[in-house]
């Protein structure tokens, strides 16, 4: 009796405790929980619930009839099937052109004092101090038959005739992997800066040139960098809509353009909300499993 | 018999814009010797290490090791062994990557490259952990495997940046005796940097004082604490009081030095350790090490040449002896001195003698 009595004092003074932990962290998150959850969540199970509706047109949901009839009608036809590799290949096209870009710049940001990389990380970020129309008009002027760039590597002699840079799948990853570079960098230069610089010297000691060191040391331990610029240009680029729509126009129909198409002009809300869907789990998946291979493979201890 | 020089350093000189980091260093490192680099924080010590491995050029002088001039040699082709103060273990690599990826770049094969690894980590006694990540040791097994890192590839010559700074008192003391057994076994060169005076004088073969990017002095560790050349090697190793005079006589073998409270000394030539002579009714410096004082007894009394009256103000039990501090009575002198006994009428505030003999004051021209 008395025993028990003692044994309740004691585990109830902790669980308050925990309590108490629990609940400031809490408050202090409750109005970003708020947001999410009245801008996000609400409208994505709204559109979640519409894409299991089959009416041909507009919101009318009454005597409405629940299948999964708008997913198979997605996959039955090549047309909507094309666009989303379309839309896949456009975005690991961005994300490999972000990489090769931006791994040296991240690199050379890593390497350099101070005052240099503030510098740097200014430049980097300040085409997102423009906006996506901005910029991409004047990707424009540059891309278009007689643009500036046609015109130079003509006068140069090392074209004959202008290249189709404008509303090509070329210009919608130029568009693309300009407006994302600076993620990228960013995310590199970020775990590249958390390198022990010591581990360098280590392996240069140890006898490996520059760039063994690079490839065997500084390569491998910037690779949560580069899983996280990779997936998050990649899932960017996925939904990316003005950029395409500017740049690409019909030529370059990726599922997002397709899907505004299908709500906005044919009024066909439940099966562009299904295909809203389709576009977020693929891209979920390609970057679950994609993050997984990098985790899994000999490198996954930089990931713990 | 001469022993062969493994490093030898002419003349080197480094700056950072303005300010000389190192001024003019000569350092011929013999083979198999454990050298030590000590010397105060910023005093240039990582800073030869860095020009010895090859990862700072130096702007004047040469640099020979086993003979070689290494002027332009980058750091991956002079074959030595480094440790650092932070471990820098690949984090991404098991302890046997780890050992194996200098082994590898020399193009070991396997069976030869097992058996050094297995041989490397018994060394350390760290064998059966190959299969660990960085992540899973404790800060004690890191630097272990780091050193078994740096000794698989038989580097010519061993490198050891503070290694132990980062680990606890006792884990400190510990590795400390491991480093030298391990490098008598080896029998590699090796030079050590650190600022733990102990740990120089309890591992070392010869110790390198350095200060302000000169050395002062090279020595064995006896003769480095009982002949320091200069006053800075005196003050910075172990711990001494400091007494001020007046130069009143120089005699032929001695300097007669009067005390604030007339007390007159005649110390030895010998024992002066600034470059310049001293000139009558300059003010001096003298020293005396506190285990080198004693509190007057029968048995010591007719060896002490200076005894003083002075009341006990501090006493601190340092567990295998008192660290007492006395005042002198009569004057504004506070002496420090340890001991193994103290007898049961010291206390705080009792009144006792204490002498030293001339012969272990040392003395110095006042800075000022
Ligand atoms: N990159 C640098 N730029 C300018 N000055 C430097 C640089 N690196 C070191 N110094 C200066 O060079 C001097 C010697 O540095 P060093 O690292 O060799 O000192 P240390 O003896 O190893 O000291 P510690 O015991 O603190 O490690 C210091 O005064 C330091 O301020
Ligand atoms: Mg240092």
């Amino acid at each position: 009796m008395h025993e028990n009595i003692q044994k309740r004092d004691i585990s109830e003074r902790p669980r308050k405790r925990k309590l108490k932990r629990f609940l400031s962290p809490a408050l202090l998150i409750l109005p970003l929980l708020v947001f999410i959850i009245s801008f996000f969540v609400v409208p994505m199970l709204y559109i979640l619930y519409l894409s299991f509706i089959d009416v041909k047109e507009g919101l009318n949901t009454e005597g409405a009839v629940y299948s999964i009839q708008n997913y198979v009608n997605f996959f039955k036809d090549p047309y909507y099937l094309s666009s989303l590799w379309l839309t896949i290949k456009i975005s690991i096209y961005t994300v490999i052109v972000c990489l090769v870009l931006g791994y040296p710049v991240a690199l050379t940001m890593a390497k350099s004092s101070v005052k240099v990389r503030s510098f740097i990380t200014l430049l980097v970020v300040s085409p997102l101090l423009i906006s996506v129309v901005v910029r991409n008009f004047g990707w424009y002027l540059l891309l278009l038959p007689n643009g500036t760039i046609n015109k130079v590597l003509m006068g140069l002699g090392i074209i004959d005739s202008p290249l189709k840079l404008l509303f090509s799948e070329v210009g919608v990853v130029i568009g693309l992997a300009s407006a994302y570079l600076p993620f990228m960098i960013l995310a590199i230069a970020t775990s590249l800066y958390n390198i022990d610089p010591s581990l360098e010297k280590a392996s240069s000691i140890l006898g490996a040139s520059p760039l063994r060191t690079f490839r065997t040391v500084t390569l491998p331990l910037s690779f949560p960098g580069i899983v996280a610029g990779t997936t998050l240009v990649f899932s960017v680029s996925m939904s990316a809509y003005v950029t395409p729509t500017l740049m690409g126009g019909a030529a370059v129909p990726v599922l997002p353009v397709v899907t505004y198409d299908r709500i906005m002009v044919l009024f066909q809300w439940t099966y562009g909300s299904a295909m809203s869907y389709i576009l977020l789990i693929t891209t979920l998946v390609i970057v679950f499993i994609y993050t997984k291979i990098f985790e899994k493979s000999k490198y996954g201890e930089v990931f713990k | 018999m001469q022993k062969e020089i493994d490093v030898d350093i002419q003349g080197i000189s480094l700056s950072y814009g303005k300010t000389k980091v190192l001024k003019e260093i000569d350092l011929q490192i013999e083979q198999g010797e454990l050298l030590t680099l000590l010397g105060p924080s910023g005093c240039g010590k990582s800073t030869t290490l860095n020009i010895i491995a090859g990862f700072l050029e130096q702007d004047a002088g040469q640099l020979f090791i086993k003979g070689k001039k290494m002027n332009n040699v980058p750091s991956y082709k002079r074959d030595l062994g480094m440790v650092f103060q932070t471990y820098s273990l690949f984090p991404h690599m098991t302890v046997y990557d780890n050992l194996a990826f200098g082994l590898k770049l020399r193009k070991v094969g396997k069976e030869a490259m097992d058996e050094k690894i297995e041989r490397s980590l018994k060394l350390v006694r760290m064998n059966g952990l190959e299969d660990r990540y960085p992540k899973e040791l404790s800060g004690g097994q890191r630097q272990r495997v780091a050193i078994a890192r740096a000794l698989v590839v038989e580097p010519t010559l061993l490198l050891l940046d503070e290694p132990l700074s980062n680990l606890d008192a006792k884990l400190r003391h510990e590795l400390r005796t491991e480093i030298k057994r391990m490098q008598n076994e080896v029998g590699v060169t090796t030079v050590f940097v650190t600022h733990d005076q102990d740990e120089a004088l309890s591992m070392s073969d010869r110790i390198v004082i350095m200060n302000d990017g000169k050395i002062e002095q090279i020595g064995t560790p006896t003769e480095i604490y009982q002949n320091p050349k200069t006053e800075f090697v005196f003050r910075f190793i172990g711990s001494s009081t400091k007494m001020e005079g007046i130069l009143t006589e120089i005699r032929d073998a001695s300097y007669v030095v009067k005390l604030a409270n007339e007390l007159s000394l005649e110390v030895s030539k010998d024992n002066y350790l600034s470059d310049a002579a001293p000139s009558i009714n300059e003010p001096i410096n003298l020293y005396i090490r506190p285990e080198q004082c004693f509190f007057l007894n029968e048995t010591n009394q007719n060896k002490l040449d200076v005894v003083l009256p002075a009341t006990v103000s501090q006493m601190n039990y340092l567990g295998a002896s008192w660290e007492v501090e006395v005042q002198v009575i009569g004057a504004d002198q506070k002496i420090s001195l340890v001991t193994q006994e103290v007898n049961e009428h010291v206390k705080v505030g009792s009144e006792v003698e204490v002498g030293w003999k001339l012969e272990c004051m040392k003395i110095s021209k006042s800075a000022i």
